[in-house]
């Protein structure tokens, strides 16, 4: 892999007169590509900014140095799809919850990294040839670096394991998954502390707040629970109308398909879906649900800017303060979208078709009058030609990687 | 032997260029099916009384059952001629415009859904088309040229343009509709059965469309049919591997060829704004070579189909199955009545009389002989017919006093609006008739919905629904219930029994009862607790749940 | 002459000569004939013991990868894993555990290959056993040759809410047309309105049939008979409205109180009283999106009320005596989509079936080692149609019981899978 890092950052004054040195949305340019010969399912950065995490339609957990463009491949252990992975506070271990449910807990630069010879593979053969007409360079590559020695297993579900979340001065892990339940894990010796009963679907996602006192999930119904972390006591629940029955097929779609705190948990974000019109065929909006932590109410809905039927697979809160999602769209083509929760411009006053009146999936006003949520659309959009499954920051908000149904990984800088 | 020359001869008349006959055409039916077939009279069954007439003549023209001052007018009239009469009358009217509408719709549509061309406007075409009479010939021409380009020929165009001009459909649609023949298995291999259906008989109509298009006008969003310069056809049979390619062509006849092509060969190029017009255009050669004299399938099907439509039963059966190894029962009956069809310029309502007034159509459908094999197909007897769920929604509306009612507050409101409005008069009655279908639409709609479910090819259907529907369906008890001044009310103000089992009768059945029918129906009224409306109720709604109703005898 | 293979006609009519065709397009459909069955010793043996069929269609196309035939730790095997069933060394998908622990009851057919991708195209081919023309589905044929004379329901009951509406009888008798159930809903119009009294209704009945044998006396009986039995069919319901009735608290809660599991406890009910076919309809499964989501939710409803149906006919003796299928119109691709979905496939799927006259326990047919393709034992809808009647005892490979016509049962292009039947 060669190495293709950009050396100078624009310093044209924006708009509304920040300092040059901010990261620019609009300026956000991808820098590097890493290529997998599987669909990506998620992705992270590691607390150091130095690797980038991500799970894979082989079972597999990639780790790319953004650097040197090392790939290291984790596996062997999961036999099914990890969709999460997050890392203890002091950024040594790396955990992946995977569909098998397991938890799995590996170290973010193991001692002993395997070198597993291959055969050489002609360009344009072997395994690759499934995925959206990439030819992956890493296929030709005659070394794979293997870690298939975690440091811990834990059978954390029955079902899947569909998230975990370190929660903050390294006490506790968060798990949930398909048994209904949501498990606090003490974060070194992974002893199962508590447990929290209450959704009647799956919980999707499950996240520790920073003050370490409550927990936040939300399952398949779009319903949002806070919880006492203590006393297990639900403090709220939201129907934030991030669901859709779908009548033709007798199914339900819905549940959190990302979720995200701002640095000091004053919010939380929730990407998922509304207005399901054909969830079979992919047909429902990409919505992102902003939770004001104080008030427990959802006061905004982010919605993208074209509004075209996909999935928003991705949130997160920049040290900025506006708000990044990524898209999948039914279309087969992604984008990642910014907004401004504070700034009152032509795009945040925007009417949005369809939902306004309520998001509960009903149509029906959920919120009263006063405190209905607020439309917004996104003031920049990046567009990408595969839909995007993931998205994650660097601490510093200046470069943010995307994981891609193609099995690219892409490297921004902003 | 004799007989048979006479035949032969009167049939190479009709072969001839002059429409002059000996004899009138349903004389020559009557003759040929049971003298030139050496039929027995014995085994013939009973012709139709003044009764049965009226009732079959009113279903198979207006497409509903008579009332009974109708039936009573026309029984009680002493004219000897009243029964061509009546049929000139029938044919005349707004209704049997109406149910030719609906018989021909289900025909070249099949029910279908809209897609581009609303389906009430393409039925509002058919219904004028009956009504002026116009020429079969030209109906078939206009269907099969209509590219939807034109807004006032567009209803036409729904033929071709809601099948989309997809080759499968369209090409069977056409096979089926306008030749007698589903070429539908044609397309892979010559049939395997049926040697009359080859490869080149399906493709050949394919080669008409090959080159037509569907266009969409980018600002209007219409969608209409536009034809391009190139395209041919070619296949491969799957059994063979044989390749074969044709121009277009029609079954046998020879191949149309192209002309020479001009340098510019276009009068409108297809672009994404216009839809394209060449000056030599394969689609447009297929209504004339369809309904060209040397085409003897086209005139051959629309005369089954008619035959069929009339008696019951085609001399080709299915009607989409002409070939060789399926005979016709008279071939040359069926030939001599396609060419008469053709010489009289595709009259539709000559050739409905005439069949009418055969003495074939005529028969009762009560066999003389009991289970005697092949009477249908010979035409001893009359053909028990299923009503249409069109015909059957109109019956039922008429017998309970739906239609009466609707008819007599049309007219008030008619006459209400203009002093001078006449209600007899031949205007008044299109107008009347018009007004009054407007008005009974969402019924007749929900009742043909019921009995036609998805059955877009007409096959009689009897499922429980159905008669659940009847039995206990709230819009049979509505129209049952007492206080409306309809069937029921006239009923109740009947305080003999027997004479108010007649009217139940010549209402529902069309004729009187048998004095045992009389006394089975009396006697049914008035024995058991019930209540006399309840009884009433129940003799009437038995009826409009028996067989007799349910099919035209 | 002789027979080439079927590739798409509209077949009937291969068969038909005008004088044996009987009746006009008017009456066509409408047959003469109780019991004309086919040999006088198999009319013996049927009428014995009722043959039932039960039919759960899993409409939409359940994907083979998460059900039947799974590929753990292949390219396209998806997230789940497979479980090991009841039947040693076979291994079905990790969402069926109820399912699996009666695989010993089913046997499993992994080689499907009805070269469609259509669900229009693949449904019919599934339910006729012909990939064109107008025939008669499973259940009407089951209809006509298996239920008893005195058998006072329809033949051929369809419990579903799906809107697919098909013309299942063919060129039978319309009474074998399949007769839908909304749901376990009650059928339209089932109570007689207010203000008939019992006895005179009766009385109704009784001079309606009067009416008609006084018309049909001299007349072709076919339409009139086929008249008579709607009204027929439709006092049998009338009698039987109690079978619509609420539902058993107790059976509802070992059935699951969501709309599939009440849908199997009325099939239950609808076996036990003696509807020859039923069938039940479980949707949706066409999941162009997020596959496998979908298929966790749908199969955890289905797995545990059809394994609580399948026990209980089991339990009751029933097997013996009732086939069971359960099939979809195809199956799902290898490749999962950008969606997390899985599309048409019709190239290589499974489907299940077991009791009346099949082996149980079997595996007939495999696909290769990824799924994309059939590598033994390829079949299509005509060779399980075949099967099928003849595990029920009718003879697939002769004709059927019509006046004058000769159409074979089954395509005889295929024929039926001779290790399936037992």
């Amino acid at each position: 892999m060669r190495n293709e890092e950009q050396d100078t950052i624009e310093t044209t004054e924006t708009m509304d007169g920040t300092r040059p040195e901010s990261a620019v949305p609009a300026n956000a340019k991808e820098v590097r590509k890493f290529t997998h010969a599987e669909a990506l399912t998620n992705c992270r950065l590691d607390p150091s900014g130095r690797y980038a995490f991500a799970g894979a339609e082989d079972f597999g957990v990639y780790r790319w140095n953004l650097e040197t463009g090392e790939k290291v491949i984790y596996r062997g252990i999961h036999d099914s799809w990890v969709r999460r992975i997050d890392f203890s506070n002091d950024g040594t271990h790396v955990f992946t919850s995977g569909w098998d449910g397991r938890v799995v807990v590996w170290e973010v630069d193991p001692e002993t990294v395997e070198k597993i010879e291959l055969p050489v593979e002609k360009a344009g053969e072997g395994r690759s040839d499934k995925t959206d007409g990439e030819v992956t360079q890493t296929v030709e590559s005659e070394i794979e670096l293997v870690v298939d020695n975690p440091v811990r297993i834990v059978d954390a579900h029955r079902g899947f394991a569909r998230w975990v979340h370190a929660g903050p001065n390294g006490k506790y892990v968060a798990t949930c998954g398909n048994d209904k339940v949501i498990r606090l894990w003490d974060a070194k010796r992974w002893k199962l502390r508590k447990e929290f009963s209450g959704h009647g679907r799956h919980p999707y996602a499950v996240m520790i707040h920073p003050d370490g006192e409550s927990l936040v999930s939300e399952d398949l119904m779009g319903e949002i629970f806070v919880w006492n972390a203590r006393t297990g006591q639900r403090l709220k629940e939201l129907k934030s109308g991030m669901t859709g029955f779908d009548n033709k097929f007798q199914a339900d779609m819905g549940g959190a398909r990302d979720m995200a705190f701002n640095q000091d948990g004053s919010l939380v974000g929730c990407a998922g879906i509304t207005n399901v019109v054909n969830s079979f065929a992919g047909q429902q909006d990409p919505i992102i649900c902003i939770v004001d932590w104080e008030s427990k109410e959802i006061t905004s809905h982010l919605r993208t800017k074209s509004n075209s039927p996909g999935v928003a697979w991705g949130v997160r809160f920049h040290p900025e303060g506006y708000v990044v999602g990524a898209m999948g769209n039914q279309n087969g083509k992604g984008t990642v979208e910014f907004w401004s929760l504070t700034e009152s411009s032509p795009e945040n006053s925007a009417e949005v078709k369809g939902d306004s009146a309520g998001c509960d999936g009903s149509g029906e006003a959920v919120v009263e009058e006063e405190k209905k949520p607020r439309e917004i659309k996104p003031f920049h959009v990046v567009e990408v030609d595969k839909p995007v499954r993931g998205i994650d920051f660097t601490k510093d908000g200046r470069r943010f990687i995307v994981a891609c149904s193609d099995g690219s990984l892409r490297v921004y800088q902003i | 032997m004799q007989t048979l020359l006479k035949i032969a001869g009167l049939i190479s008349l009709l072969l001839g260029v002059t429409r002059v006959q000996a004899q009138p055409l349903h004389d020559i039916i009557d003759t040929f099916i049971v003298t030139a077939q050496g039929e027995s009279s014995s085994i013939q069954s009973a012709s139709l009384d003044d009764y049965g007439f009226a009732r079959r003549v009113y279903l198979d023209l207006t497409g509903r059952i008579p009332t009974v001052s109708e039936l009573l007018e026309f029984v009680g009239d002493s004219e000897p001629q009243k029964r061509e009469v009546l049929v000139e009358r029938l044919l005349a009217s707004p209704a049997y415009a109406r149910h030719m509408q609906y018989t021909f719709d289900v025909m070249f549509m099949e029910r279908l859904p809209k897609k581009h061309v609303p389906p009430e406007e393409f039925q509002t075409y058919l219904r004028k088309s009956f009504a002026e009479n116009k020429p079969y010939n030209r109906l078939a021409t206009e269907i099969l040229t209509a590219d939807g380009s034109v807004p006032e020929l567009r209803a036409a165009s729904r033929f071709l343009l809601d099948r989309e001009i997809k080759r499968e459909e369209t090409v069977r649609a056409i096979g089926r509709v306008f030749l007698g023949r589903d070429l539908q298995c044609a397309q892979c291999h010559n049939h395997p059965n049926v040697d009359g259906y080859l490869q080149q008989h399906y493709y050949g109509v394919a080669a008409f469309l090959q080159r037509s298009y569907l266009f969409t006008d980018p600002s209007s969003k219409v969608v209409s049919i536009g034809d391009k310069i190139e395209g041919d056809v070619t296949f491969t049979s799957v059994f063979t591997g044989e390749d074969g390619k044709t121009q277009p062509r029609l079954l046998g006849l020879p191949e149309i060829q192209d002309p020479q092509q001009e340098e510019q060969p276009y009068e409108v190029k297809p672009d994404s704004k216009n839809r394209g017009v060449p000056k030599y255009s394969r689609r447009l050669q297929l209504a004339p070579a369809m309904t060209s004299s040397d085409n003897l399938a086209f005139r051959q099907n629309i005369a089954n189909r008619i035959w069929a439509m009339m008696v019951g039963q085609g001399f080709v059966e299915p009607l989409d199955m002409f070939h060789e190894g399926n005979a016709a029962s008279h071939p040359e009956l069926l030939t001599a009545l396609a060419n008469d069809f053709m010489l009289h310029d595709y009259d539709i309502k000559y050739l409905i009389k005439e069949i009418v007034m055969t003495q074939t159509y005529q028969r009762q459908s009560e066999l003389k002989v009991q289970d005697f094999a092949d009477g249908n197909s010979r035409y001893l007897n009359g053909t028990l017919k299923p009503l249409s769920p069109e015909q059957f929604a109109w019956s039922l509306l008429q017998a309970v006093g739906v239609v009466e009612k609707t008819e007599r507050s049309v007219i008030a409101a008619l006459e209400k609006e203009d002093a001078n409005f006449k209600e007899a008069t031949a205007q008044s009655a299109v107008l009347i008739e018009g007004k009054v279908s407007v008005a009974l639409k969402s019924q007749i709609d929900s009742i043909v919905k019921v009995f036609a479910g998805s059955n877009a090819a007409s096959r009689f259907d009897a499922s429980a629904d159905h008669a659940l529907y009847l039995l206990n369906g709230p819009e049979v008890a509505k129209w049952l219930a007492a206080g409306q001044d309809m069937l029921l009310d006239q009923l109740l103000k009947v305080d003999d029994n027997q004479a108010l089992v007649s009217r139940v009768f010549l209402t529902i059945y069309s004729r009187m009862p048998s004095d045992p029918e009389l006394k089975l129906a009396v006697e049914f009224l008035s024995v058991g607790e019930q209540g006399r409306e309840e009884a009433v109720r129940e003799l009437v709604r038995t009826l409009l749940c028996s067989a007799e109703f349910r099919f035209n005898k | 002459m002789t027979m080439r293979r079927n590739a798409g006609c509209n077949t009937i009519d291969h068969h038909v000569t005008r004088r044996q065709f009987m009746g006009t397009g008017a009456m066509a459909g409408a047959m003469a004939g109780f019991g004309s069955l086919l040999t006088p010793a198999m009319a013996g043996e049927m009428k014995s013991k009722q043959k039932q069929i039960l039919q759960v269609y899993l409409q939409g196309g359940v994907s083979q990868f998460e059900a039947w035939d799974p590929k753990p730790g292949t390219k396209y095997g998806g997230p789940f894993r497979p479980i090991s069933t009841s039947v040693p060394g076979l291994q079905i998908c990790e969402l069926l555990p109820y399912t699996a622990s009666k695989m010993h009851l089913l046997s499993v057919v992994r080689s499907i290959n009805l070269e469609t991708d259509d669900h229009t195209v693949g449904r019919l081919f599934m339910e006729k056993g012909r990939k064109n023309g107008d025939y008669p589905f499973v259940g009407a044929v089951a209809s006509k040759y298996l239920t008893t004379p005195d058998n006072p329901l329809p033949g051929y009951v369809h419990i579903t809410t799906r809107g697919i509406v098909d013309q299942t009888a063919g060129f039978l008798e319309s009474k074998h047309a399949m007769m839908r159930l909304e749901g376990v809903k009650p059928p339209t119009n089932l109570e007689r309105p207010q203000g008939v009294p019992k006895e005179l209704a009766i009385r109704a009945e009784g001079l309606r049939k009067q009416l008609n044998n006084q018309f049909g006396g001299k007349r072709s009986r076919a339409l009139i008979d086929s008249y008579d039995t709607s009204f027929e069919q439709a006092q049998q319901l009338m009698a039987r409205a109690d079978l619509f009735e609420k539902q058993d608290e107790k059976e509802l809660d070992r059935y699951g109180r969501h709309w599939f599991g009440r849908r199997c406890l009325l099939a239950k009910t609808l076996l036990e009283e003696g509807v020859t076919c039923v069938k039940v309809t479980h949707h949706g499964y066409d999941t162009h999106a997020e596959n496998f989501n979908f298929h966790v939710e749908q199969l955890d409803e289905f797995d545990k009320t059809f394994a609580t149906l399948l026990g209980d006919i089991e339990e009751r003796g029933m097997l013996d005596n009732v086939l069971v299928v359960i099939y979809s119109e195809f199956g799902r691709t290898p490749k999962v989509n950008h969606k997390y979905g899985r599309d048409h496939w019709g190239k290589s799927f499974s489907i299940a079936l077991g009791g009346c006259g099949i082996q149980p326990g079997g595996v007939i047919g495999a696909t290769n080692a990824d799924g994309t393709e059939v590598s033994e034992r390829e079949v299509d809808g005509a060779h399980l149609f075949h099967t099928y009647m003849q595990a029920v005892g009718i003879d697939s490979q002769s004709n059927h019981a019509l006046d004058g016509r000769a159409v074979p049962i089954g395509d005889p292009v295929a024929a039926p899978i001779k290790e399936l039947l037992s």
